[in-house]
Order: structure tokens, then sequence, then C-alpha cells
């Protein structure tokens, strides 16, 4: 699962059930954001429960010989230019002394969950971010500790004293320049950026850096003459508005540190857009059953994930990438909203039926996700079925009892019997 | 292939087929419509190959002979030649040739034979229902079938066929229609067919004023002889679901309300629905019933009474505006009578009194209010 491509492992996978708290902000109680992320996390935690490793080239990924790609390497590999998302066969090119470690996805999430708690203790608002990455809001409290800098120093030294592994900090006026800021000193490093100085900062930079603007904004950015971030936070209000709508004004105002409240509102939607998984074979696969039960398996997965976070959803996309790199995507809309994963299953099929046969190309990737999300309330309601209105209670019932299996006993504690297949392993 | 004929006969004939031209099409000739001269009758065919519709023309007939034209095209140029004759000649490489006096317009075809044949019915049974039965079924029901490629069965109407009733279903899962209409007769065995909303919307813009009309039975396949035009269609193929079950038997909470009232407390209630799943809530008491609506992303919200009876226990049920609306509209008589469950059970709607020899019900599932 670790393999997956790195940005997607960001976007994706993330499990965030830290409430989020409206905020009154003013003047004199400006938003502070601290973005906290692990140095090296995987390959840290090797070099940490194996001080052999010291010193010496790590890369955590797919084993050495492999298809896989490299999911952490750690500073030393860095030096031979190894990073994550390479593939293992040019690691072997560029360093052929690496020590090759698999990834040990159960470790890592426990660690995790260790850095989580420490986090807690220190702010109410702890968004997760990724396996080893969260934001804290800090307005407010961080005056507690001493200032910003004292407060982050504070959460540093726990997680090196518990955890005995280091992080670097960013702090600043919103979750994107604390994420930038969290980046600029690594590793172990702690970088403040005040609202006034972000220009000074990251001006320069090229808009890609800016977390979240993929290629396809950064082309729109550059048809407006947008390059770097000074670009940017001078570019009218109005134009944005107009070229890009209203993506290129929040991009603006998020890199500007203008609002935080607003940040986190906009970051909320975007992580809100859909829910999905996906995995990438160690073989490429040809054959049906092996495809759907890991369809079933990844629609388990990311419907699990909507009803953890209270929503329903209604457009199904399947994403299937080929063994020639060609990534396709396919969606259509269910007639009724859902967290069930028969039903996510069931569409999703249809749309693999629409994409692929047997005896097409073998598939490289599979993905399913899950949009148009809606938190059913009083407001929002579901529309019952008279044909399932019967079943639905006891399908509730039963995924709800599920549910509380894995909330106590692990993810892994039960699951459909068919999309046992696909976890066999070497696939 | 050389006819003469006036522009209003060609453009009617067209009207009635191009219907039938699927907007969207995997095989191009499907958007073309196919020409058939013999002698002085001029026959005209559409299909998608689900509906097929053939109709026939007089004109003044010069040589025999056959041509598939594009649909739009011909359609469109025809249109605009209004109050003239229209002499038309098509030539060995199939391109279709208007002349109109001064001008002269020239639409590339492709070759009749290319065009897909006609389904043919082994006749085996004969349906008739007066057109003004038919069209009263079709429009009461059609709206409320499923646009679920999923389960293609909901996405037609389904006629269940008894030798002295007819009962006629429509169904998306979230409201159901269902007539029976006891004056039918048909003689042979029962029989049940799921038809497509398409054709039936066919049927309906060609049925006559007046009359019966026959439904040929056969196979998979369905054929129909209207007026001016002969449409056939598949029947669509597989298992309807078991609606009687879902009817509820025991929904003891009544409410009786004039129609017109309630679709305009409706419609001025859904105004502040939210857009997507467009709830509006009733609340129910003996005392009163108000409807309401609230937008809490946009804002705004709605509350109104609305003079109605009601007995029954005190309660509040959501629903999406735009299905009541859709059942209301088909209420022929002032009053409309709801029998509630709770706040989770279909509802019953129907109209305070029956047409004689017929039972007309509707149901609404709810919205669930967590």
């Amino acid at each position: 699962m670790m393999r997956a491509e790195v940005r997607d492992r960001i976007r994706k996978g993330v499990e965030d059930d830290s409430p989020r708290r409206p905020r009154t902000l003013s003047k004199s109680n400006p938003a502070l954001v601290l973005h906290v992320d692990m140095d090296a996390f995987f390959a840290a935690i090797e070099e940490r429960d194996n001080p052999s490793l010291k010193g010496k080239p790590v890369v955590v990924g797919g084993p050495k010989g492999s298809r896989g790609v490299v999911t952490t390497a750690n500073y030393v590999a860095r030096e031979y230019g190894v990073h994550a998302g390479m593939s293992i066969a040019e690691v072997e090119r560029r360093c052929p002394d690496a020590i090759h470690v698999s990834t040990k996805g159960g470790k890592y999430s426990w660690v995790s969950v260790q850095l989580m708690a420490i986090l807690r203790r220190y702010s109410p608002v702890v968004e997760p971010y990724s396996i080893d990455e969260a934001f804290l809001d800090a307005t407010g409290c961080s005056h507690l500790f001493g200032g910003p800098e004292a407060y982050a120093n504070q959460i540093k030294q726990a997680i090196h004293s518990e955890l005995n592994l280091t992080a670097s900090v960013g702090i600043g006026p919103s979750r994107i320049v604390a994420k930038m800021a969290s980046g600029l000193e690594k590793p172990d490093g702690l970088t403040y950026v005040k609202p006034e100085d972000v220009g000074r900062i990251f001006g320069p930079m090229t808009v890609r850096t800016i977390p979240g603007v993929g290629p396809s904004t950064e082309i729109s950015l550059n048809k407006l003459n947008i390059y770097t971030i000074d670009d940017l936070a001078q570019a009218p209000m109005s134009m944005l508005q107009k070229f890009m709508g209203k993506h290129g004004r929040d991009l603006a105002e998020t890199i500007k540190g203008k609002s935080g409240a607003e940040i986190i509102a906009m970051e909320e939607r975007a992580e809100d857009k859909s829910m999905g998984h996906e995995h990438t074979f160690h073989v490429d696969v040809t054959d049906l059953d092996m495809l759907l039960s890991r369809l079933l398996y990844l629609s388990e997965k990311a419907t699990r994930r909507m009803r953890k976070a209270g929503y329903v959803g209604r457009v199904v996309t399947l994403k299937l990438r080929t063994h020639d790199f060609r990534t396709y995507d396919h969606q259509r809309k269910l007639d009724e909203w859902t967290d069930d994963p028969l039903k996510v299953y069931e569409l999703a099929h249809e749309l693999l039926n629409d994409l692929w046969r047997p005896g097409d190309k073998p598939i490289r990737l599979i993905g399913v996700s899950v949009s148009g999300l809606v938190r059913p309330d009083e407001h929002h309601g579901v529309q019952h079925n008279l044909f399932t209105a019967a079943t639905h209670e006891r399908r509730t019932r039963l995924l709800h009892a599920v549910d509380q299996m894995k909330d106590q006993y692990g993810e892994k504690v039960l699951g459909m019997a068919a999309s046992l297949e696909s976890l066999r392993k070497g696939w | 292939m050389r006819f003469t004929v006036t522009q209003a006969d060609l453009m009617e004939a067209l009207g009635r087929v191009s219907p039938a031209v699927p907007t969207k099409s995997t095989l191009p000739i499907l958007s073309n419509v196919l020409l058939q001269l013999e002698e002085n009758r001029l026959k005209m065919v559409a299909t998608d190959l689900e509906v097929s519709v053939v109709t026939e023309v007089d004109v003044q007939g010069e040589v025999s002979g056959s041509v598939s034209v594009p649909a739009k095209k011909i359609g469109d140029i025809v249109r605009e030649l209004d109050g003239l004759t229209l002499t038309i000649n098509v030539d060995e490489s199939h391109h279709l040739l208007i002349d109109a006096g001064e001008g002269e317009y020239q639409v590339p075809g492709i070759a009749a034979q290319e065009y897909p044949s006609l389904p043919e019915i082994d006749s085996a049974a004969t349906l008739r229902f007066t057109a003004e039965d038919l069209n009263s079924m079709i429009a009461r029901t059609s709206f409320a079938v499923s646009r679920d490629e999923l389960r293609p069965a909901l996405t037609g109407v389904f006629f269940q066929i008894r030798p002295t009733e007819v009962r006629s279903v429509a169904t998306d899962g979230h409201r159901l229609v269902r007539i029976i209409d006891q004056k039918f007769r048909a003689e042979g065995e029962s029989r049940e067919l799921i038809l497509p909303v398409k054709a039936l919307d066919m049927i309906r813009r060609n049925l006559p004023e007046k009359g019966d009309v026959e439904l040929v039975v056969g196979g998979n396949q369905i054929m129909v002889r209207l007026e001016h035009a002969t449409l056939y269609s598949r029947l669509i193929e597989g298992r309807y679901p078991h609606y009687e079950s879902v009817i509820p038997q025991e929904n003891h909470n009544k409410m009786i309300v004039n129609v017109a009232t309630l679709i305009r407390a409706v419609k001025r209630a859904q105004i502040f629905a939210n857009p997507i799943n467009r709830q509006i809530v009733f609340h129910l008491s003996q005392e009163k019933v108000e409807i309401s609506a609230e937008d809490v992303e946009l804002g705004g919200k709605g509350r109104e009474a609305v003079d109605a009876i009601y007995e029954g226990e005190a309660q509040t049920i959501g629903y999406n505006a735009t299905y009541v609306l859709d059942l209301l509209k088909q209420v022929p008589t002032e009053d409309v009578q709801f029998d509630l469950g709770g706040s989770t059970q279909a509802g019953i709607v129907r109209p305070t009194q029956q047409k004689e020899g017929e039972d007309f019900l509707m149901l609404v599932m709810p919205v669930r209010l967590s």
C-alpha cells in the first residue's frame, strides 16, 4: 500500500477524526498554524530500531530487485539523489550500496498513533495530514508555552525524547505557509514565518512549490504570467477570479496568509470532495477476478473512511492504469447517496466492464473513489428507497457493527471474503 | 428515385419519424432516415434499434427507389422551404437533390441497404385499448420511471395484462404509480410486459383522439398501428420488482388537503430547499399541518401552515419536493388523500374519489431526517 505515488499518498489515505472548531480571529488573536513533519519517517524508524544502519544509505520501499518504488529514503541515501517515488531499479543504479528495507506498514502506523497522541497534548485541534505529518491549531495557545517558537521547540523535544525521532516544524499564519515553512530547514528544523515575512521568504519560489498546486494549476497560473509566489501575491484578485474562479482567489489569499479560518475551510472542501483508495499491483494483472477482488477491497476501504467521517456519496469514479502507464478514469452517478461498500462496488464493477475486458492491456493500478459527498443531517436527509428500505436498516446495523470491530481491533480484523483473494502475497 | 411532394406533407412525415432518431448514436447510420418510394407512396423509417417508427406520405412518384439521408439535415432544409412544391431526385452516389424552383440543395446520403431492417413481429397476441385510456395511462405513469441504466426493468412502464383488467406501474424506487383499469378486457392468457418510456412517448404523440388502438405483441417486440404511423419497440427484458409488497397496508395517518393549495405551498417551500436533495418537511398534527424548508448552506428558510385535515399521530416527515409535486400534478380531483405511516415509510397518495372502474394509487418515499 505504501508504494502508491507519493502525492497520492499524501492526498489520500488520510485518517482524519479530529474535530475542527470554528474560531474567532481578531487582530490581537491572529491565526497561527503549526505543521509538524517527521524527518524521513520510515527510514528514521528503521534506523532507530536497528542502529547498525546509522550513517548508511537506507531505502525503505519495495524489496531489492522488485518493480517497486521508494517510499522513504534517509538523508544519506538522498545525497545520492535517491528520493521517494523513484523506482527501485533506479536506486540500484545510483546507489548500489543502499540498504533496502521493505515497508512495515503496521509498525509505522503505530508510531504515527503515538506521535498524534503527543501532539494532542499540545493543542485541542490536531489534524493528521498523513501518516507522518499533522497540522496543529496554535491560535491562542502558543503564549501558554512562551511564544510560537518555544511552543514548537517543546513539541520537538517531546517527540525526540518519547519517540527518539526528529521532526521539522513550520509555523505560519496559514496551513500552506506552515507546511512550506516546515520544509525549509529539514531535518530537525524549526521555521517561523510571520505574515509580513511570507513575501520575502517564499516570494521568489515558483508557484509549483505551493502544496496543492499541480501541473494543471501551474499552467493556468503561467498563462496569466504568474510564475513565482510573488507574482501570485501581487496579481489582482479580480483577474484571478475571472480566469481561475474561486480556486485562484483562494490560492492568493492563502499565500498571503490573509485568514487562517478561511484557509481551513478551503482545505476542508478540498479534502471532502472525494474519498477513495487505489492500489498498484506488484505484478501487472490480466485476471478479472483479481481486479474485482481488489475493487471490492478498495470499495470497502473508501466507504469505511466515508462512514468514519459521516459522509454519504453519489458519484463513483474508477481509475485504471495500464502497464504502459496510461491512466483512464470513468465515472457515473448512483441514483442514491450511499456509504455502503457493495453499492459502490456494484457501480465500480459496471465501470470496469465499460473500460476493460479480459484480454485487454494488463492493469498496473486500480482505484475507486466516491465524490458528491454530503453529511446527512436534518437538513440533508437521505432519500429512502421503496425496495431497499427494509434491508437498509439491517445493512446499516451490520456496517455499524463492522466499524465498531475495526475501531477496536484494527482495520484488518474482518472484511468481505471475496476481497481476500486480492490480498494474497505477491500481488 | 424521383418524386414530387409538397413541403407541408414532407415536413409532417419527417416530424413523425424524427423523434425516433437517437440524439447520440454509436452507429452513424442511425442519424439517418430511410426513404423508400414505391409508385406514389413514400415510406419513411427512423430507428434507434430499440424503437422504430414507420410512416407513409402520398407523393407524385416517377422513379421508385430508396436511400437514407441525415434526419437533421433534411429536416432543417425542408422546414425552411415552406409553401413550396419540392422535386426530389436521388442519384447513383446516393445524393439527394431537392429542387425547390429557385434553389437546389444536395444532401449526402447512404445506400438504403446499409440501413437496419425493421424487426419482424410474429404476431402472438393483440391488446386493444381505447386511445383515451392509453393516453391517460401513459401520461400518468411515464414520469415516474427510473433513469438508472443499472436497473433496466425500472426504466420502462410495467403492464400486467389480465382477462378483466390491466395494471400499469412505474417506479424509480423513490415514488411509484399504479393504475388498475378494470374496464379493460383481453382475450387469451395473462401476460406481463415492460415498455420503454421512449416508445410510450412516441405512441402518445401519435395517438388518435378517439377510437381504439391495437398493440401487437410477439416475442420481445411490440408493434402499434397508429393513425399515421406504425411503431415498433423492443420490450425491456428482466424481472420487474414485486411492487405489490411495498404498498403499505396499514397507513393509519390520514391527511386530506386541497391539491392546488398544497401545490402552491410546496412550490413556495421548495424555493428554500437544499438544491441537491430538494428536501421539504411536513409537520403534521391534528391541530395544524405545516410545510417548511431550509437551506443551511446558502441561508434562507420558509415555513407555512396549510389548511388540511389530519387524523393521526403528530410527526414530521421529510420529502423531496420534486417528487411530491410530480405526484400532485397527476391527481384529477380537487382534494388529495395521503395515507401515511411513520417518517421512514412509504406514503400513499391518491385522489379522494376514483374514476369509475379504476384504482389509481401513488407512493412516495420519505427522506431520512437524521
